[in-house]
């Protein structure tokens, strides 16, 4: 069947309209503030086998995500003999998820009887039980970092409006309303694709939607594979490094070797550490996420992603690796290990084709949270602390923005001092000299100060790059590294990037993200460049001179 | 007499409605460099053209972009930030969120002032209002030297945490600056945007100070230019929310400024879709390179909801009450494309009216929606547009060429399809807005205004799944229109931080609503404009514990006060249901803010004489729409009587643009001269 150009554009048009529409309805119903500001969350639309074809843009590493929830299903059930009753739910690690916090669901659509589709979404849930609130680097196995839900066929009506699943998951988790209220608006997400497909297949008849669907496939792999044609051929190395446990412990080293051959890309991560025993190893479908992320920033902004988008690239993972751990094994703080897994194949890529690649960005999930067991119940607060971008060949990096494998806002400060008691904000700044010094430099690194305003809180930790920093790329400049610090009294306590501690009233706690790394050498950066930054107090004078050559 | 002047980037359009309803329209070109020039050389042609007087003129209502331009351009005051200390970086850090997730070079949008104009002040106030630590006026007064003595600065933005709940630091910042340099501008985020979120309130205010300056002097070199033509009263100035207000307000709410032209079509659209019957409708302004596209119901236009694109300038958050106007990169001059993996596609790139469309025989080379309905018939060779401007088809031809090719497609099929395809894309945009607001567009009629939306008109309501179309009488011009049907109209909010509903007591909601309803009696009142003839509409901004989007829930405090607070909560479980297809009736509800808005509804315009008699096609013309070829009788829309009917196919052409109805429709023509479309179930 050959598709006439306007259906082609028009089909297309509405596949990535329905699967942004499911992604308003998600944020703009949710409960929590980490859906509703740090967008933690994504949609899908996919064919009648699972196979994505348009997906809200919202965050990377769920995006390419979503489908890999797909191959575990297939295997499990034969999924041409779900009815219109059902959906598909999981948030194992273990089954092609990404971690407990993030829920999976996925509904078939039907027309005339036919399964013709899947809508799905993926959330991060504030809350889902475990052995603390918030992350845990004290977990060992999974069973300490909350409700495992098993990939299950369920039947919507029966188990969920308050039946047997939702009460099972609102009964394992602190905030049982929050939790609720988000699953909620998945649902409803969903829902909503669901209708708009079906509506889609009435007006232009399920031939042609198929048709579209598989030509959309296509016609984004074309395009990766003119990117990845566009890359020299030839084997590419990088590493990165990961904090140790404690401060002062060895690194954990992420290895990848790129091989690009023609239109098609290996990415073998096989010579990564082994899986370590707290929680930053990463699941399958989080390390290949990773990857295809990375090859997605290539592609551009423009050209949606989809199945095809993801065929020319094959990803290696060594089983009991931290990549690719082995059941039971901790891993809710995944992002710090598949943030690696980016900048080491940044910077393999980066060895050749400096131009079309950035400096690593401060490129940490940097989770913080506060929470507080009272008589009312748990409070608690969340949020995604981020860092400087990463420099290019054409500019500067940007200061404090979402990195890579996400796209998470702040939390307003007067919206955390509006809804929490025990915490207040004392200062939130950028940190001068924090980017990488580069002829581009990399954007600043913040500040943020906290002040603990009432009793036992638990302050959790889950971040990276405070033993390393960021790199530079093609003579650029490293970053300023992260670093956290609890000030309490005239004493100061340093904290690892990965850690819980109980906090006490009047404490203040100092979180630090690193900036990004520079690019090209800092001698040859525009002096009016460097005179602004001078200016906007974005370097030091001290910085200028020594690094730049200022005076 | 009544005369709107709308100031636009190529032409100034003016009206003039006379006591007996005539009405007499103008088009100038504009003079960007001083914008009044136009302006006034305008009023007084069409005062000419009319055969009036400027004394005789009762009301002069103006709308411009000058606001807009002066951010757009960055050409705004030099301005200074004030912050609380620790928290000047606010406007540079803003959400840190991406507008593109697959960019590895993303930059944020560029903040109005530079790092080094961020100043900050030793003071504190908590979420309750409460100081936790009090202001030092010594250190403000020796900032605000340093600011206009040794800085030059013109303009201050003062944004303080928590300042929504408790102003008085910001005030006591205003009286010291007014006490020892009466001459700087000083914006509070108080009074600019008085609702919590520091950046979004940060930004709104700094945008304020930025343009306030070029604002204040555009308007008194306007008023002093029509006041030398001889008009003797107080100009009232457009504003985003599609009210007006007297010039002295509008001096002093330069960041309400920004939407003028398509806040009045928009106002124009309510306007007519109320007095036709026809209250539900979306309207969609069609030019050159976008379209604006804006949900009415109930005859009441949607106003800005916190989140979308549209809450925000340049990307830099606006956050006041604004018309709900989302812009699409769609439009006549959208230009048609095959991007790498071979799909074929239009805009969002645009010829604009320079180079403009291949047809247009200027240098535009180009094949463009123009180009596609030139060659499909919806537009006529032989009328020249607006402007005088020729259409030549054989150009349009020879820029289809290389893209016909490639697809194997020969001219005619590939307008069909380009067209097709834009008006996919605004059916795509349009659906999106709607349903964002909680709506289903196929519940709407079609609004079509600017000089490309009747051309559009049938082919995108049906892709939408609309019935009905409301085309108003010259929707070439209809900004200027909206300005003469604008009421006097100002937005009040009050934010206090979160309040749970179970916890309000009777007293405090009543005292809310007390509090906003005096400020605007006050106000208004002092306009001239008395308490017992404004009509007061209230909304609550309202969420579940946790939320952090607020819906806007429309109340009645007779109600309340009959009900008691509790049963906010429940209109708010009914609104989100409505919303988002379900609530949580066991989940408490929270207040956020109270909003008001104050109108002085301006009197009816008098009705336009129609034509009599049968009137008779002029022409026959052969068009190509979606459905297929069809050959169309061609009516002049000034010939047509009230109660004229007739099936398509049939076109109905006029100065300023024409109105295909194709088959399968029916054209109708009311008692207000409006021309309905509409398509049997």
């Amino acid at each position: 069947m050959t598709i006439d150009p306007a259906d082609f554009n028009v089909l297309t048009n509405a596949f990535r309209s329905i699967a942004a529409e499911m992604g308003d309805i998600m944020l703009r119903s949710a409960h929590s503030s980490i859906v509703r500001e740090a967008k933690d969350c994504s949609t899908c639309l996919t064919d009648a086998s699972g196979r994505t074809v348009a997906q809200s843009e919202m965050i990377p590493v769920h995006m390419n995500s979503l489908a890999a929830a797909f191959d575990y299903a297939r295997q499990k059930y034969d999924i041409t003999t779900l009815t219109p009753e059902e959906a598909i739910i999981t948030n194992n690690p273990y089954e092609n998820g990404q971690h407990l916090n993030d829920i999976i669901l996925l509904l078939p659509v039907f027309h005339e009887g036919e399964l013709c589709a899947f809508t799905g979404s993926i959330c991060h849930h504030l809350e889902v039980g475990g052995a603390v609130a918030g992350s845990n680097v004290n977990a060992t196995e999974i069973y300490h970092e909350g409700i495992v839900l098993p990939t299950m066929r369920i039947n919507v009506e029966r188990d969920l409006y308050d039946g047997p699943v939702e009460q099972i998951l609102a009964a394992n988790v602190r905030l049982p309303d929050i939790v609720i209220g988000d699953f909620h608006a998945q649902l409803s997400a969903v829902l909503r694709g669901r209708t708009l497909v079906q509506e889609l297949a009435a007006r232009h008849g399920l031939p042609l939607v198929r048709e579209c669907m598989r030509e959309l496939q296509s016609y984004s792999e074309r395009m990766m594979r003119e990117t990845i044609a566009a890359l020299p051929d030839g084997d590419y190395y990088g590493e990165d490094v990961i904090d140790g446990l404690k401060p002062g412990d060895p690194p954990v080293t992420v290895r990848a070797r790129v091989h690009i051959r023609g239109d098609e890309a290996t990415v073998d991560l096989s010579e990564t550490d082994d899986q370590v025993t707290w929680p930053i190893n990463a699941p399958i479908a989080s390390t290949e996420s990773a990857v295809l992320t990375v090859f997605g920033l290539l592609l551009g902004p423009d050209v949606p992603t989809n199945d095809g988008t993801y065929r020319p690239i094959k990803v290696v993972a060594r089983k009991g690796s931290l990549l690719n751990p082995i059941h039971p094994q901790s891993l809710r703080a995944r992002m710090t290990s598949i943030y690696r897994v980016v900048t080491a194949v940044k910077r393999a890529l980066g060895g050749a084709v400096p131009e079309k690649v950035a400096a690593a960005g401060n490129d940490c999930a940097n989770i913080i949270t506060f929470s507080q067991r009272g008589p009312r119940g748990y409070q608690m607060f969340t949020e995604s602390v981020s860092g400087g971008y990463g420099a290019g060949a054409h500019s500067d990096g940007a200061d404090v923005v979402a990195q890579s494998l996400s796209n998470t806002a702040n939390t307003p400060v007067e919206s955390i001092e509006m809804d929490h008691d025990f915490i207040r904000l004392r200062s939130y700044e950028l940190i001068p000299d924090s980017g990488g010094a580069g002829r581009h430099r990399g954007g600043l690194g913040i500040r943020r100060v906290y002040e603990i305003t009432g009793d036992n809180v638990l302050f959790s930790r889950n971040g990276d790059r405070q033993d390393s920093a960021p790199w530079g790329l093609d003579g650029g400049l490293e970053a300023r590294p992260s670093a956290t610090l609890i000030r309490r009294g005239n004493e100061t306590i340093p904290v690892a990037a990965a850690a819980n501690v109980m906090v006490r009233k009047g404490d203040v706690i100092v979180v630090e993200t690193s900036g990004g790394g520079g690019f090209g050498n800092p001698a040859e950066r525009d002096r009016a460049l460097v005179l602004r930054d001078l200016e906007d107090g974005r370097i030091t004078p001290e910085a200028a001179a020594a690094v730049y050559g200022y005076d | 007499m009544i005369v709107g002047i709308e100031v636009g980037g190529t032409f100034t359009d003016l009206i003039l409605v006379g006591k007996d309803g005539r009405r007499t329209i103008h088009k100038v070109p504009s003079t960007p460099s001083d914008p009044s020039e136009a302006a006034a050389a305008g009023f007084t042609g069409i005062l000419e053209k009319a055969g009036g007087d400027a004394v005789g003129v009762e009301e002069l209502l103006h709308g411009s972009t000058i606001a807009a331009n002066a951010l757009i351009q960055r050409k705004g005051a030099k301005t200074a930030l004030i912050t609380t200390r620790g928290f000047r970086d606010v406007l540079f850090i803003q959400r840190a969120d991406k507008t593109h997730v697959y960019d590895m070079f993303y930059q944020k949008p560029e903040p109005l002032i530079r790092r080094g104009m961020a100043f900050e002040v030793s003071e504190r106030i908590a979420a309750s209002g409460e100081v936790l630590t009090p202001l030092d006026e010594a250190e403000v007064a020796s900032l605000l030297d340093h600011l206009a003595n040794r800085l030059g600065v013109e303009s201050v933005a003062v944004c303080l945490l928590h300042a929504y709940a408790n102003p008085a630091h910001e005030r006591v910042i205003a009286d010291v600056a007014a006490r020892l340099h009466p001459d700087l501008y000083v914006s509070l985020s108080s009074d600019v945007s008085p609702e919590h979120r520091e950046y979004e309130r940060t930004s709104t205010t700094v945008i304020s100070a930025f343009v306030r300056p070029t604002v204040d002097r555009y308007l008194s070199r306007f008023e002093d230019r029509v006041k030398t033509a001889g008009f003797p009263g107080t100009p009232l100035i457009m504003q985003s929310n599609g009210g007006v207000v007297p010039i002295a307000k509008a001096r002093q709410l330069a960041a309400n400024m920004f939407l003028s032209g398509p806040a009045a079509a928009v106002t124009g659209a309510a306007d007519i879709a109320r007095a036709c019957g026809k209250p539900d409708v979306i309207s969609i302004d069609v030019g050159g390179t976008s379209c604006d596209v804006c949900l009415i119901t109930g005859g009441e236009p949607h106003t800005t909801v916190k989140g979308t694109a549209e809450f925000s300038v340049d990307g830099l958050p606006l956050n006041v009450l604004m018309t709900d106007i989302a812009t699409i990169g769609a439009g006549g001059g959208s230009i048609a494309w095959i991007d790498a993996g071979g799909m074929l596609r239009v805009g969002p790139e645009s010829a604009g009216a320079d180079p403009g469309p291949a047809c247009y025989g200027r240098s535009g080379e180009q094949f463009t929606l123009t180009d596609a309905m030139l060659l499909m018939g919806v537009l006529d060779a032989a009328t020249p547009l607006p402007g005088n401007i020729a259409l030549q088809p054989e150009r349009s031809r020879k820029a289809a060429e290389p893209i016909a090719a490639a697809l194997g497609l020969d001219a005619e099929q590939l307008a069909e399809r380009v067209y097709r395809i834009a008006v996919s894309n605004m059916a795509q945009a349009l659906r999106r807005v709607s349903v964002r607001r909680g709506h289903d567009p196929r519940g709407y009629g079609l609004f079509p205004c600017g000089g490309a939306g009747p051309l559009i008109a049938a082919a995108l309501a049906e892709e939408v799944g609309m019935r009905h179309i409301v085309v108003p009488p010259d929707p070439g011009i209809f900004s200027a229109f909206g300005l003469a049907v604008s009421d006097v109209r100002i937005d009040y909010v009050l934010a206090q931080g979160a309040i749970r509903v179970e916890d309000l007591e009777a007293e405090d909601i009543a005292g809310r609503f007390d509090q906003l309803r005096r400020q605007a009696a006050e106000e208004l009142g002092g306009l001239g404009y008395p308490e017992d003839e404004l009509v007061l509409s209230w909304t609550v901004d309202a969420r579940y514990v946790g939320q952090g989007y607020e819906l806007r829930v429309a109340v009645d405090p007779d109600e309340l006060e009959r009900e008691g607070p509790a049963h906010l909560a429940e209109l708010f479980h009914r609104q989100h249901a409505r919303q988002y297809g379900h609530s949580f009736p066991t989940h408490r509800v929270e207040l956020i803010s109270v909003r008001l808005t104050a109108a002085h509804p301006r009197s009816t315009l008098p009705p336009q004489s129609l034509a009599a008699g049968e009137p008779e096609p002029v022409a026959t013309r052969d068009i190509v729409l979606p459905g297929g070829r069809a050959t169309y009788r061609v009516f002049r829309r000034g010939t047509l009587p009230a109660g004229f009917s007739a099936p398509g196919p049939i076109v109905v052409t006029e100065e300023s643009t024409s109105t295909p109805v194709p088959p399968g429709w029916t054209a109708r023509v009311d008692g207000l001269g409006v021309l309905h479309l509409e398509r049997k179930a």
